[in-house]
């Protein structure tokens, strides 16, 4: 699990590469703390991102909670958004 | 008893017979003896009638001269004639027949009259006639006469002559000189005398023997009326005797014995009619049991037929019943429910109808238990209370149930005080002897749990019911276990199980068979490829379980679904269950593949714990695994089996 963090004021962009799986979602969640309070915007770049599990899942809505619903997933791959639409994610998040 | 003469012999006639012999006899031996009597009677009273004669004639003579006796031509014989008339007078008053005088003498063959007088008239004319004085006859034996010269009493003789027969007595007559000169004869007519005696005894004859036919006849009248008609009443009856119908018996009044006999034989009657319904009511009604047991066993051949197969993708399975000459207990039942192969087999206790009802009842609850998705103790359990609240009779059922996932092999059972199931596999034949609970239907807490045993390849599982094991051959020997553990071949299941019945039946050759046989053989074939694994609870085996998918399944797509799915699951193990170590078990058939996981942790059941619908903002708090799993995975099942939590789950491919 690759994450690449860049950030250009109040907003932020992760870019997920490889797994999120269960110990994956452990590093993530690093991430989520070690943003500012000044970043009120979110996007997961899920263009690398092959996989995602429950725990991956519960971190998207941690962040989206955190950032108060201005979170974007954005080159989410057919696999990903499987998941989401079973979780029923897909009607929640911005998904671009 | 049959006479050799073809006539029977009737009793009334041989006395008939016999009372005719008697009256013949009694005649017979009556004439006989009046005859002689008669005969006797007549000697002795015409000898004393002569002498009497003699004593009147001599003392008459006394006082007589001779000379009147002499007869003289051309006179008149006055005097003769009336002495001649003296002489027939006598005849008649002494009985005598004829009187006459005649001259004798020793040296002369002759004979010459001096005067006769016969009793009756006509006669006295006739032999004055012809035997008048003068008149010579020869001397036919002259025995008598000389005996008569000689001055003695002589007589009778038998005289035959022309005046019939006669009895004959002579006396010599005196003249003063003391000579002889006359010769006196007294003839008495035997013709006469016979044919009185003859009177006689007709009449004493006559009158004793009707005397005895009457008194016969009566007797016989009697004897038929008060014995033969009665016998032959009762003989009647006795040969139209019909135990369909009441008898009546017939009024006789006769002596004590007859009216026993018809007073026996009308008890004797209505107790054969009472018998005859009695058992033509006891054969209807073991008719009627006959045929009510043949419809029991038809519907028990229905309900467990006496062979069955059932296969599918990775099982083969065959059972056999072969039920006893009654209707016992014995059951099996097999079938599929929702990709599940279940497999029971029981022993109801008792045989009949009883047994029969207890079996279909007990074989219904539980099918319908293993069918609503129970796992077999929870099955059986259930089942449990509720035979245990429908068992008037306090019957009970030994039950063993087995589910097998053909997917993964994995050999789900639970025994309630059943015989131990047989297994072969590739470290050859044993029995697994599971924790035996208690038999269904006695007690509301059978505590039946469940037991498991991973399946290889190949390998089978025999399961039977006591008539195996309890087959008895002719010296009194028991199948027994280790008859069984030989007998078990290797093979299809239907080779391994009609092994066992063969030689069951050789050992038990002759012998009746006493109880059902009943047997089941559950092979366990894939040629699915099958991964297998224990793995550490840690999160690194998550890449190892994904190596092993990756074996076996190489569409990415179905891949990662699967690989989430089993994630999902792997880390709530790892969260919750605290286990030592985690069982991973994949096969893969050409559709789907299943996986099985296995482990010792405390008992958690993610279903379960499966939270409801939840809101989005919620979902920071977890419980989206579990749901993902249901969605991904076509069937998800979670069993506690022994001291083991199991998750079996199947996917689509």
């Amino acid at each position: 699990m690759t994450i690449t963090k860049e950030i250009s004021g109040s907003s932020a962009v992760l870019k997920l590469e490889g797994w999120l799986d269960t110990p994956a979602s452990a590093e993530l969640k690093k991430e989520l703390d070690a943003l500012g309070s000044e970043v009120k915007e979110l996007t997961f770049d899920m263009e690398k991102l092959e996989y995602i599990s429950s725990a991956g899942l519960r971190l998207v809505v941690v962040a989206h909670k955190q950032m108060n619903g201005a979170l974007t997933v954005k080159n989410a791959s057919v696999e990903i958004l499987d998941v989401f639409r079973m979780t029923g994610f897909d009607k929640r998040l911005n998904i671009v | 008893m049959k006479r050799k003469s073809g006539h029977p012999k009737y009793a009334q006639r041989s006395i008939a017979a016999a009372a005719a012999v008697l009256i013949i006899l009694t005649a017979g031996l009556l004439t006989l003896f009046s005859g002689i009597y008669y005969n006797r009677f007549t000697l002795e009273n015409t000898g004393k009638s002569a002498e009497r004669f003699k004593g009147y004639f001599t003392e008459s003579m006394q006082y007589l001269d001779l000379a009147v006796l002499e007869y003289k031509e051309n006179e008149d014989n006055t005097v003769y004639e009336s002495y001649r008339g003296y002489l027939r007078t006598m005849c008649v008053s002494s009985g005598i027949d004829y009187i006459y005088l005649f001259r004798a003498d020793h040296n002369d063959d002759k004979i010459t009259y001096v005067m006769i007088a016969a009793a009756d008239e006509e006669e006295d004319a006739t032999v004055s006639r012809e035997r008048g004085y003068g008149t010579s006859v020869d001397i036919g034996e002259r025995s008598f006469i000389d005996k008569a010269l000689d001055g003695e009493f002589s007589g009778p003789e038998i005289l035959n002559n022309e005046f019939g027969s006669e009895l004959t007595y002579y006396f010599p007559v005196y003249d003063a000189d003391g000579n002889v000169p006359l010769i006196a004869g007294i003839d008495y007519d035997i013709t006469a005398m016979n044919r009185e005696a003859l009177g006689y005894v007709i009449r004493t004859v006559l009158i004793v023997t009707s005397v005895l036919i009457a008194v016969l006849v009566i007797f016989l009248l009697v004897l038929r009326k008060k014995i033969f008609s009665p016998i032959k009443l009762i003989a009647r009856q006795m040969n139209s005797f019909d135990p369909e119908t009441e008898h009546t018996k017939p009024d006789i009044r006769s002596y004590y014995e007859i009216e026993e006999i018809n007073n026996s034989f009308a008890k004797l009657s209505s107790d054969i009619t009472g018998y005859i319904r009695n058992l033509r009511a006891m054969s209807d009604e073991r008719a009627r049991t006959a045929a009510e047991l043949n419809i029991a066993r038809s519907i028990q051949t229905g309900m467990v037929p006496r062979s069955f197969t059932l296969s599918g993708r990775g099982f083969e399975l065959y059972a056999s019943a072969c039920p006893a000459k009654e209707v016992g207990g014995d059951f099996y039942d097999c079938f599929e429910a929702d990709g599940r192969v279940c497999a029971v087999i029981a022993d109801v206790s008792g045989k009949g109808i009883a047994a029969a009802l207890f079996m279909a009842m007990a074989k219904n609850i539980i099918k319908g238990r293993l069918r609503s998705g129970l796992d077999p103790a929870a099955a059986l359990n259930s089942a449990n209370d509720e035979l245990c609240a429908e068992n008037p009779e306090g019957m009970f059922v030994t039950v063993f149930a087995a589910v097998l996932d053909p997917k993964t092999g994995e050999f789900v059972y639970a025994n309630a005080g059943h015989t131990y199931p047989l297994a072969a596999d590739g470290s050859g034949k044993h029995f697994i002897r599971p924790e035996a609970g208690i038999a269904l239907g006695l007690f509301e807490d059978a505590g039946i749990v469940n037991e498991m045993t991973l399946l290889e390849n190949g390998s089978s599982i025999t399961v039977y019911t006591d008539g195996v094991t309890e087959a008895v051959s002719h010296n009194r020997e028991m199948f027994g276990e280790n008859r069984l553990l030989k007998a078990v071949s290797a093979g299809t299941a239907e080779q391994t199980a009609l092994s066992v019945t063969e030689a069951v039946r050789s050992f038990s050759e002759g012998c009746e068979q006493s109880d059902d046989i009943t047997l089941l053989s559950l092979k366990y074939t894939t040629d699915d490829r099958t991964v297998r694994e224990e793995l550490p609870p840690e999160m690194p085996s998550l890449g190892r379980m994904r190596e092993m998918l990756l074996e076996l399944v190489s569409d990415s797509e179905s891949k990662r679904r699967i690989a989430l799915a089993c994630e999902e699951i792997f880390v709530n193990i790892l969260e919750y269950s605290g286990t030592e170590s985690i069982g991973v078990l994949m096969s893969r058939s050409p559709d789907s593949l299943a996986v099985r996981f296995e482990d010792g942790g405390k008992s958690f059941d993610p279903l379960a714990e499966m939270p409801s619908e939840k809101d989005f903002d919620e979902y920071d708090q977890g419980g989206m695994g579990i749901r993902m799993v249901t969605q991904i995975a076509r069937t998800v099942r979670y069993s506690r089996i022994g001291e083991k939590n199991i998750i079996n789950m199947t996917f689509p491919l």
